[in-house]
């Protein structure tokens, strides 16, 4: 079984993580509406079939994208709250 | 188009309904903890409902719509947009303000910094979002019942407005929260039965129902950059919505609500999710409407999904969306209504005038008059705007949210030489600068003042405010001789 961290540096972990996700939320909202806005033409690529194009597939992605990022952090956040409960016990 | 009486129906059980559920609350409000935040009380799944509840407007089920039955793909700019801000909110707001405040983020901001300046700002930027949020919802509810039932725009957005008065009056944040619980699950199953219709006419292909759509519209539903006409302003708006909703104030509300920082944290998984699934649906939905509405559609584009769903499921799908339409509605002004008249009773009276020496019941008192004053003024305003292009007002919070609540709220938590004098005149240079820029913008600036040309070419402010707000948060905290708060 893996030692756990001390407290202190699951918080840590936790607080780099949750800059670094948000950064990322945020970068591929914002280069997702400069590639439409552009009409760039990747977006109009078609993936499946003739309609279903890179423009709908990737908006799929990224929600599915950002379920992914807050499990993430929820599970860092699950494990801090554990820790946090048995030092209260003790 | 007029409804049918099964519409009407739904309408009257929605609304008797409300009226149950608020007489219940009001007998069971004790105190400012009630009032404001239902007593801390409600529990993660509720309150993660509840604040999807909050977010999902009549914009996100009419109007995202709309946008594929007259855009097309564009549309797909709302559905990521609606997700991307809740991450954020979780990520760098969420645990940290359920900890630091009590009522409102306000309470947030004062725990850092000094007390006065922070609630003047707070006050400021929270009145004039949820005013400009609140004139757009009553605009669509006056539209939408006048529509369905032909009622005249002027009683149809007065007995909204009664109706809001009333929940928020009475019931304060316990009323609130289960009329928005009551919503968004009318809302998630409505958008359910809808999509399980439109799967059982085009099949599990989406490149069926797609390929419908262009039959129907053209391929120019498939070109991308028909919303937004410049790629910076297009950027803007993607930095409204992915800041804007951890700045929310009707949202931040919701994170007092319940009883620890955990649930908060909960609260918000749940609500992300929930936006998240809602908005895939209505992308299936958008594109169904746009091969199923037929063109110009009675009532305007804004009702592309009840005329939708009466393509799928005949009068009675139509009046149950419509129903749901106008929960929607009603709900979300509920929120609004009682996030503004917080900002005058707790912060301006309780903690600016009466330098926090006021009784919880004389705090309940102004907070009912302020709904009641609040409630008349928009009301008013609606019926003033009723033939103005409001489609501006609907994005106006969000980028004020960005520019102002949001840079303010996430430099207190998390940068040290943050001073009181840097965060007041940041905030007040990103209230400035993105109200000020949208109404120089064509929305406003030619298309409701009349001029020849816009004074600012972009239609969405939010790189230049939220930039501004950084960059004068910055200086004025960095060359602050003072910053004995910081």
């Amino acid at each position: 079984m893996r030692p756990v961290p001390p407290l202190e540096t699951l918080l840590r972990r936790q607080r780099t993580l949750g800059w670094s996700l948000s950064a990322g939320v945020f970068a591929i909202t914002v280069g997702y509406f400069a590639l439409m806005g552009s009409d760039a033409p990747i977006m109009r690529r078609p993936v499946w079939g003739r309609w279903v194009t890179v423009a709908n597939v990737a908006a799929v992605a990224i929600i599915a994208t950002f379920f992914v990022s807050i499990t993430l952090y929820g599970r860092i956040a699950h494990r801090i709250d554990e820790l946090r409960a048995g030092n209260t016990h003790r | 188009m007029r409804s049918g009486p099964i519409a009407t129906l739904i309408f009257g059980a929605f609304v008797v309904a409300t009226l149950v559920i608020t007489y219940w609350s009001s007998r069971r409000v004790r105190g400012t903890a009630g009032f404001y935040a239902a007593g801390g009380a409600v529990p993660p799944l509720g309150n993660g409902l509840a604040m999807a509840g909050d977010y999902l407007s009549a914009a996100s089920f009419l109007g995202t719509i709309a946008v594929f039955y007259s855009v097309g793909v564009d549309g797909l700019l709302y559905v990521v947009g609606a997700v991307a801000g809740w991450p954020i909110a979780m990520f760098l707001v969420g645990e940290r303000l359920r900890d630091w405040g009590r009522y409102t983020f306000s309470d947030a901001l004062a725990h850092r910094l000094d007390e006065r300046p922070m609630r003047l700002l707070a006050a400021m930027s929270t009145l004039t979002l949820c005013a400009c949020y609140l004139i757009a919802q009553l605009v669509g509810a006056g539209t939408l019942v006048e529509t369905l039932f032909g009622v005249r725009f002027e009683y149809s957005v007065s007995a909204v407005g009664v109706l809001m008065i009333s929940y928020v009056s009475f019931g304060g944040m316990v009323a609130t929260t289960w009329i928005q619980i009551i919503k968004a699950t009318l809302l998630m199953l409505t958008a359910v039965a809808m999509v399980v219709l439109v799967l059982h006419r085009f099949g599990l292909d989406p490149n069926r129902a797609i390929a419908a759509a262009v039959g129907a519209r053209g391929e120019i539903l498939m070109r991308p950059g028909r919303l937004v006409s410049d790629p910076l302003s297009a950027v803007s708006l993607g930095i409204a919505f992915a800041l804007g909703p951890a700045g929310l104030p009707h949202v931040l509300m919701r994170f007092f609500t319940v009883k620890d920082a955990q649930s908060a944290r909960r609260s918000l998984a749940i609500a992300t999710v929930l936006i998240g699934l809602f908005q895939i649906l209505v992308v299936l939905l958008g594109y169904a409407a746009a091969a199923l509405v037929g063109s110009k559609p009675s009532g305007g584009v804004n009702m592309a999904a009840v005329h939708l769903a009466r393509a799928l499921g005949g009068e009675s799908l139509a009046g149950i969306a419509a129903a749901v339409a106008f929960a929607t509605i009603l709900a979300v002004v509920s929120g609004l209504i009682l996030a503004g008249a917080s900002a005058v009773s707790h912060d301006v009276f309780k903690h600016l005038w009466k330098r926090g020496h006021a009784s919880e019941a004389a705090e309940i008192r102004v907070s009912r008059l302020a709904t009641l004053g609040l409630g008349t003024l928009v009301i008013g305003l609606a019926i003033a705007f009723q033939h103005e292009n409001i489609g501006f007002l609907a994005t106006l919070p969000l980028v004020i949210a960005a520019s102002v609540n949001f840079p303010v709220l996430v430099l207190a938590m998390h940068w040290r030489r943050l001073t009181t004098r840097g965060a007041f005149a940041g905030g007040v240079t990103g209230l400035v600068l993105s109200v000020g820029l949208i109404v120089l913008s064509k929305r406003v600036w030619v298309d409701v003042l009349g001029h020849s040309h816009a004074a600012f070419p972009y239609e969405y402010p939010t790189v230049f405010s939220l930039g501004g707000a950084l960059l004068v948060t910055v200086i004025a905290s960095m060359s602050d001789r003072d910053p004995s708060d910081s």
